[in-house]
């Protein structure tokens, strides 16, 4: 007895309003990209050309080379996948986390809600870099430690933030009235609680997809991201920024490209939590802003 | 009349913040309520009223005292958890509905109206196509004096107090309970939808002639219609207990004099 | 302190919440306001204190004591407020301020409005809590550790302290239990009534209202349905919202003749 109208609904509703337009042009460019670079970039990414190297675009390198001469469009092409495949990732296992981590917090099992409050109130002092570096150790730098180290960090983050919702709606009388009823603690979370907190979920998740592409520039910039030889944003950013002083325009492409992405999902966090307010489905305008 | 639902002897008690010693709420209180009659628990605030009628429907445990349903005991396993608990226990928790105070905190604000009054259909594993469901909730919402066409619907910051009061009601009973707690039903909206609750209540009970009615109210006025007993706690004593008539027409306690006072025009 | 309400409309986001109202409380008089929820009666009193949510559009004119409320400045509004018109509200325990002593709360309005020193500003505050019969050690404890009664004394102490000439009650008792609800009716209104001060008491119900009022505006759909003094509202109600007011109130009080059962014209769908 679902409310199937109302997920159908969510891409019209989003589109209606001006930041989750742009978030979804962006969003959309972005899977394209990366769908069109499994099969066809502008250059064969392994070719180098030690002739040509910090050349400025051309029609041969729209966006011009880098220091060996390889060709910018193309690794930024195919870096799409890989922060493409860091982010999706990191919604889900931060997902997981945080939904596992608010559901023992809303716990009614005496002393597990306030053990689960403690340990995570300590955890979350760790810096992200530190759980990456940490995680680096026995397994080195990989595509891996990057979601690793993203979804704790902001698995512990969103179970922070999702705490007050969840425990509303876990003390609202309609989940009294179900567990009185027979329901058990399973139901009244998975029924009761989740879907009051999807405005803040989708919020910190879609936040989280934006800071993790910000986590992979930085990580991969220490030398604690993707491997050597992988292509991604964060790869494009390291290799160029050395030389920013001298040839800044290489900078300034994948810079571009990450400023959008974190923004465009930014907004769609925007976006999402007012059309998912309850009534935001039929609210024809993005309350006054 | 055989008791449906019997308290005996019921000591509780609170723990208090910032004190060894807890705090006592309820002091060897014993309350009964009949298949078809209608119980009203009268008091202020803090007289333990809440708390002996929860304790009633298995949804506390006492201190001390026991509570029986149909004649079996009422034990809730740890922490009221179903496991550890007994056939009464069980067997109340399935045959009992739960009104609340405020409507709109008993309403999950996501859920249409269908879909929470069907909840309780849906609990009790009754497997239902749409179509019956829809008639099964139809049924409820009408006995509660609502029109379901036009409510099926909604969700609930689409209703005002009383209809969504109302629709409260509905899902109390959709599943035929035996018997049914309603604790302060009308002390959240105002006195136009007051009786609008009160009339579904006698209608829900006209409905249901073998249903057994708890009612907690602050205030004897509006149970006057409703009660066929009243039971008056002050500071977790019970101070009287009688037919409706007898305890308004002549009370025997000061406090209840009080209280017929403070509801008379 | 009289209030003349001429012409008052009012609108949030374009749908008129209040129709062409015209209301007066005279010195010394104690008006009621009453209809059910969503009536329009709160936004009433609200824009005579000039505490409007945002975006509504009030026109018109709401005069206190001769000063317009309607498009005031801010500063003479909020000296008027506290000065000489006190409110009482609804729901104490939101009201009050969880980490202030009762005697902060109750001497706020005193700090803001008048220059008095440490020790007179102490001895007004324990008059007034007396006064409104709590004890003096209520004075250091916090708003959570008193019932709800005596959270309401505690807000009709701090709307009083100034002697305000108006008092603006919404309804205060609409939270507490009928006991308690009788208690504090009688207190605000021998307060007031021994201060000379007017007051203007919001209410759905008109048992409350009989008791707090001599006369009252009834008020339905945002406009006044019918106005006159309280008992004969009682009865003999005119109008149909009057009625279905007063049926109500006579169906859950108690009488002490058997009350003749009158046909209940409350219609069944319920006002939205």
């Amino acid at each position: 007895m679902a409310n199937p109208s109302k997920l159908a609904n969510l891409p019209r509703a989003l589109w209606r309003r001006g930041s989750g337009r742009y978030a979804l042009v962006v969003l959309g460019l972005w899977l394209a990209v990366a769908a069109v670079s499994l099969f066809w970039t502008p250059q064969p990414l392994l070719a180098t050309d030690g002739y040509h190297v910090w050349e400025a675009p051309s029609a041969a390198h729209p966006l011009g080379t880098d220091g060996t001469g390889a060709d910018v469009l193309s690794w930024l092409m195919a870096g799409s996948r890989t922060n493409l495949v860091i982010a999706a990732l990191t919604v889900v296992c931060s997902g997981a986390l945080g939904l596992l981590l608010v559901g023992c917090m809303v716990s009614r099992r005496a002393g597990l809600g306030s053990v689960t409050v403690a340990v995570v109130d300590a955890l979350i002092s760790i810096p992200t870099v530190l759980i990456a570096l940490l995680l680096t150790v026995p397994f080195g730098a990989s595509v891996g430690v990057i979601v690793g180290a993203c979804s704790i960090a902001y698995g512990l983050n969103l179970a922070r933030i999702a705490r007050p919702a969840a425990m509303l709606a876990a003390r609202g009388d309609y989940v009294a009235s179900a567990l009185a009823g027979g329901a058990s603690g399973w139901y009244a979370f998975t029924r009761h609680v989740v879907p009051n907190i999807v405005p803040v979920l989708s919020v910190q998740l879609t936040v989280s997809a934006g800071t993790s592409v910000l986590a992979e520039a930085g990580l991969t910039y220490l030398g604690v991201g993707v491997g050597a030889g992988v292509p991604s944003w964060g790869h494009s950013l390291a290799t160029s920024v050395k030389f920013i002083n001298v040839f800044p325009l290489t900078v300034l492409w994948p810079g571009l490209v990450v400023t959008l992405a974190v923004v465009a999902l930014n907004l769609l966090g925007d976006a999402l939590n007012s059309a998912l307010a309850v009534g935001g489905m039929e609210r024809r305008e993005d309350d006054g802003r | 009349m055989t008791a449906l639902v019997a308290a005996n002897h019921i000591v509780k008690t609170f723990p208090r913040a910032g004190a060894s010693e807890r705090q006592q709420v309820l002091f060897d209180v014993s309350a009964s309520v009949g298949a078809g009659e209608c119980l009203a628990v009268i008091g202020g605030s803090g007289s333990g009223k809440s708390t002996l009628t929860r304790i009633m429907l298995g949804l506390e445990n006492a201190d001390s005292g026991d509570v029986s349903y149909a004649g079996m005991p009422v034990v809730a396993g740890r922490g009221g958890r179903l496991p550890g608990s007994s056939d009464g226990f069980r067997a109340l928790r399935r045959e009992s509905g739960l009104v609340f105070q405020n409507p709109f905190a008993s309403l999950d604000p996501r859920w249409t109206v269908l879909r929470s009054v069907a909840e309780p259909l849906v609990l009790a594993g009754r497997r239902l196509s749409r179509g019956d469901a829809v008639e099964v909730v139809s049924r409820a919402l009408r006995t509660a004096g609502l029109e379901p066409e036009d409510m099926l619907d909604r969700l609930p910051s689409e209703l005002s107090g009383g209809q969504a009061q109302r629709v409260a009601i509905a899902r109390a009973i959709v599943a035929e309970p035996r018997v049914i707690l309603a604790d302060e039903p009308m002390s959240a909206i105002d006195v136009t939808a007051r009786v609008q609750i009160l009339d579904a209540l006698n209608a829900i009970r006209a409905a249901h002639p073998d249903m057994a009615l708890i009612v907690v109210s602050h205030d004897l006025g509006v149970v006057q219609h409703l009660a066929d007993r009243i039971l008056v706690l002050h500071d977790g004593h019970m101070v009287e207990t009688g037919p409706t008539e007898t305890v308004l027409g002549g009370p025997a306690e000061d406090y209840t004099r009080q209280l017929v006072a403070a509801a008379s025009l | 302190m009289g209030v003349d309400i001429r012409g008052l409309n009012v609108a949030i986001g374009g749908r008129p919440v209040v129709r062409d109202v015209n209301l007066s409380v005279g010195d010394g008089e104690r008006v009621g306001l009453i209809g059910s929820s969503g009536s329009g009666k709160s936004m009433i009193a609200k824009s005579l204190l000039g505490l409007l949510p945002r975006g509504a559009e009030a026109s018109g004119s709401a005069a206190l004591g001769g000063t317009e409320a309607i498009g005031a400045a801010e500063r003479t509004l909020a000296d008027l407020r506290g000065r000489y018109v006190g409110v009482v509200f609804q729901n104490p325990g939101a009201t009050l301020n969880p980490v202030a002593t009762v005697m902060r709360q109750v001497e706020l309005p005193l700090r803001l409005h008048y220059d008095l020193g440490r020790d007179e500003r102490r001895d007004r505050v324990m008059s007034m809590l007396r006064k409104v019969g709590l004890d003096e050690s209520v004075a250091g404890k916090y708003p959570h550790e008193l019932s709800g009664g005596q959270q309401q004394r505690v807000g009709i102490a701090t709307a009083l302290i100034t002697s305000p000439r108006l008092i603006v009650a919404d309804e205060p008792t609409t939270a507490l239990d009928s006991i308690i609800q009788r208690q504090i009716v009688d207190l605000l209104v021998s307060l007031v009534d021994d201060a000379g001060a007017s007051m203007l008491f919001i209410t759905h119900d008109f048992s409350v209202l009989a008791r707090a009022t001599t006369r009252c505006y009834v008020i339905d759909d945002g406009a006044v349905a019918e106005e006159g003094r309280t008992a004969r509202l009682l009865a003999a109600p005119n109008a149909d919202a009057t009625r279905g007011l007063v049926a109500s109130a006579r169906r859950l009080t108690l009488s002490a003749e058997p009350m003749a059962a009158e046909p209940m014209t409350v219609e069944q769908g319920g006002a939205r």
